[in-house]
């Protein structure tokens, strides 16, 4: 079921009719949507219900058994971490670390007899065993309310609009809305509504675009390629990642503040980072804000040393690599960003040391570290979307040879690329108009004033489909 | 350079939660409205991932009338159209062609048939014989070794067609990989003159999409040629419509399909022979997916049985994308280099497969039809 489906549109316009037809009665509200949530969640596949359910059941019971004021608290976040990690590591790392054994052992002439397994990988396990991890973790620190309701805590693992590809929630930020009262209005219907807007703009046109023209075949096979359609195809990726990305989240954002939750903000216009440091606080922030919580603070953070400090960074950084993807691809890319986040900190030390101020940047520096920042993203995504490291080695060597034999690129794909530039900067201000002028109309001529957009809309949709590139993680 | 988070910019103004359901249902109702009949059409096709119940469908069939009655549906038709032909308007740039041989794989049967008997069995039977049976790591290995130029003597015998306006059509398969090739290799020829042209998405099940037969007409009228090599189908495996955009057969209503679909195939063929032309069809290649390559089977076998009636030449790309075992062959050996032989999709060609492909089907050609490369006549 694709969120711009005839099939999920109908599925959550019921949803977010119930839902209010319900209110105020918050219990009844709330199994319904935990009923719907279950329903959405097994459309994939019945079975992953089971396991979010022990995942969910689990997580609760040790929640309630951990706190700063408890003595054994500490024991069992060691268990709640071991269980959410070996859920994790089982379903998405055990055929790849058993490969990579054999590989090291084969070199000596020995195997692992380490049996290779069938493994479904459960949509969504990486988003909420991390959510399991930071709940039970901030519980024990005093930083999130423990959910003593087993139906809250199951709606804070498995509620739909969150569960596939996040954004990553935690406690303190969920679980009270869920305890609260139903509001009895519908609070900023004009903000999820230019959300949802915002959402179908970057999804189903901009993404769909790239997705649509020959921008994923450059990355699996580019030896059918130029050079520059292997240019083109690698910033076109960068932009369609966002795209894809950002615009799921706005949809999910949407939907949910149509029933009056709010869920966290996941990007911050990346595109516009001016470094490396920059660029990851903007990017996919829950789950950085996750990295920086769980693996960066608890290696020391920078509070023991520079040097330490620079390889706490990498660390992180190489967990990020790993928890894309069981494979040296992900696990390089996720290493070079380690290491750049390294050297930017190096340079911002030496500059501190000389008494500069790093808050200030001349224009023509502000412009350097914007192109520097871009480029490490776009040539970093080589290892991330390419299906191994051979071929992103083909794609790097053709990328530099004008002369080889290999198709073009598509022409729309630059026009798509601006546009996906241009929403970094301009997306602001057009989604704060809209939100002006739909407030601006009454009820009657707000629903029309969408309508038309809406219709809009779907008027300028490509062919392709948008590609959900966060689902396999 | 600090912006804004991404953060819903709070609205003033809250609503009551009826106006927000009526609202909502409102706005799902309009879109409805607007892109009903396409919606309906496609339930009514049975082309969505479910089969609908026949109420539905027939449902479906009534709520298009109405749409299409009251101007909707020809307003969202007309701007889906504008849509599709904006976004098809964007030439691909920055294409590195391929080095076309100095000796493309032409051989005269009758220089063979003296010289060596053997391989005139391979060379020299029908079209049906000869459609690429061979697998594709011999196949390269005849292009690496062209035969020798035409004597004198042959190319006076030689009574095959010699096309100087040779027509390249078909669905996105044309439009971009192998209809690039032919082009490039037919160019190469000595007074040849080429014209391609491919739209994809389209097929002959959809004319209320694009319309092949009147689209035909108009090529036919632009460029006469005398040569057509066409390849449409692979969008083709699902309910056909009119013009009208009513609906012709859906496709699992078999027998109705399969009767429609050779009627339309015969159409289409018809055209260009009215037109003077020689018709070449080439049939779908075998397909990475079990699912789609069964539908494939189908409409291959409906569009040789059609071409046959037409008197038209079906050239079958199958086996030639096959491999040993007649199974879906993911790389192939081109110039003593492995490459990959499909697009990532599983279903379209890659360069190098369109490549190998087009060797070959320059190769079977020269069965019928005489091309002298243009390097070769300088």
């Amino acid at each position: 079921m694709t969120f711009e489906s005839s099939g999920f549109v109908l599925f959550i316009l019921l949803v977010v009719t119930f839902w209010w037809l319900l209110a105020p009665r918050r219990v009844a509200q709330k199994v319904f949507l935990l009923l719907a949530s279950i329903w959405f969640y097994g459309q994939f596949n019945w079975m992953f219900v089971g396991l979010l359910a022990v995942s969910t059941v689990v997580n609760w019971f040790i929640g309630l058994r951990v706190g700063p004021s408890l003595t054994s608290s500490l024991t069992w976040v060691r268990i709640g971490l071991a269980f959410n990690l070996l859920l994790l590591g089982f379903f998405k790392y055990f055929n790849f670390f058993r490969d990579s054994l054999d590989g090291v052992l084969g070199l000596v002439g020995l195997q692992s007899h380490l049996p290779v397994l069938t493994l479904l990988l459960p949509v969504g396990i990486s988003f909420y065993s991390f959510q399991g991890i930071a709940y039970v973790v901030d519980v024990h620190r005093g930083q999130s309310p423990r959910a003593t309701s087993l139906l809250d805590f199951s709606l804070f693992m498995g509620f739909f609009l969150k569960l596939l590809s996040g954004p990553i929630i935690r406690g303190r930020d969920f679980l009270p809305q869920l305890a609260a009262p139903s509001p009895p209005l519908a609070p900023d219907v004009s903000s999820a509504v230019g959300l949802l807007f915002s959402g179908l703009f970057k999804r189903m046109i901009l993404a769909s675009i790239f997705s649509g023209h020959g921008v994923h075949e450059a990355f699996s096979v580019p030896e059918n390629y130029s050079a520059a359609a292997l240019w083109v195809s690698m910033v076109g990726y960068t932009i369609e990642l966002y795209c894809d990305f950002s615009g799921y989240t706005d949809l999910m954002r949407g939907f949910a503040l149509l029933m009056g939750f709010r869920l966290p903000d996941n990007f911050n216009h990346p595109y516009i980072a001016t470094n490396v440091g920059d660029f990851w606080r903007r990017w996919h922030m829950t789950f950085s804000n996750w990295l920086r919580d769980f693996i960066y603070f608890p290696l020391g953070g920078s509070k023991k040393g520079r040097a330490r400090a620079y390889f706490n960074l990498f660390m992180t950084m190489f967990v990020c690599g790993i928890w894309h993807g069981a494979s040296w691809g992900f696990i390089l890319w996720g290493s070079i960003h380690g290491v750049a986040l390294a050297f930017h900190k190096f340079l911002t030390d030496l500059r501190r040391d000389r008494g500069e101020d790093t808050g200030q940047q001349s224009p023509a520096r502000e412009t350097f570290g914007w192109l520097t920042t871009f480029l490490l993203v776009c040539l970093t995504r080589i290892f991330f979307r390419t299906p191994d490291l051979d071929t992103a080695l083909t794609y790097f060597r053709r990328m530099f040879d004008l002369t080889v034999v290999g198709d073009g690129f598509d022409t729309l794909l630059l026009p798509a690329i601006v546009a996906g530039l241009a929403i970094q900067y301009v997306g602001p201000p057009v989604y704060g108009w809209f939100v002006r002028a739909s407030d601006s109309f009454d009820v009657r001529k707000r629903f029309v004033f969408w309508s038309v957009v809406l219709i809009l809309l779907l008027l300028i949709r490509p062919g392709g489909q948008s590609a959900n590139a966060y689902f396999g993680f | 350079m600090k912006k804004a988070a991404e953060s819903p910019v709070p609205s003033s103004q809250a609503l009551p939660a009826r106006s927000l359901l009526a609202g909502l249902w409102a706005m799902a109702a309009s879109v409805a409205v607007f892109f009903g009949p396409d919606l309906a059409q496609a339930y009514e096709l049975g082309d969505q991932d479910w089969e609908p119940p026949v109420w539905v469908a027939s449902a479906a069939g009534h709520w298009r009338t109405l749409t299409r009655g009251v101007g909707v549906g020809m307003l969202s038709q007309s701007l889906g159209e504008f849509r599709d032909d904006f976004y098809g308007s964007f030439p691909v740039i920055g294409h590195v062609a391929a080095p076309v041989p100095t000796r493309p794989e032409i051989v005269e049967p009758e220089l063979l048939a003296a010289a060596e008997p053997p391989a005139v069995d391979t060379l020299a039977g029908s079209g049906e014989e000869a459609s690429g049976q061979s697998a594709p790591a011999e196949a390269s290995a005849n292009a690496e070794t062209p035969a020798p130029p035409p004597s004198r003597e042959v190319a006076q015998l030689d009574e095959r067609f010699r096309p100087t306006r040779v027509l390249v059509v078909g669905a996105s398969s044309i439009q971009f990989e192998l209809g690039r090739e032919l082009e490039h290799a037919f160019e190469a020829m000595q007074d040849v003159q080429v014209m391609r042209f491919g739209r994809h998405s389209s097929g002959l099940s959809r004319p209320d999409y694009f319309d092949w037969m009147e689209k035909s007409r108009e090529l036919v009228a632009e460029f006469n040629p005398d040569l057509v090599i066409a390849q449409v189908g692979g969008n083709d495996c699902q309910g056909m419509t009119n013009e009208d955009q009513s609906v012709r057969a859906r496709w699992d209503d078999t027998d109705a399909w399969i009767q429609a679909y050779g009627e339309r195939v015969e159409q289409f063929i018809q055209i260009y022979q009215d037109g003077g032309a020689q018709v070449v069809i080439l049939g779908m290649p075998i397909m990475r997916a079990t699912s789609y390559r069964a539908k494939m089977e189908r409409l291959n076998d409906v569009t040789r049985r059609a071409s046959d009636a037409r008197d038209a030449w079906y050239i079958s790309t199958w086996e030639m994308t096959s491999d040993e075992d007649g199974e879906y062959a993911e790389r192939i050996e081109l110039d003593g280099t492995s490459r990959a032989f499909r697009a990532d999709d599983g279903t379209h060609l890659s360069l190098h497969g369109a490549i190998y492909v087009t060797r070959e089907l320059v190769r079977i050609l020269g069965e019928r039809y005489r091309f002298v490369p243009a390097a070769e006549a300088e």
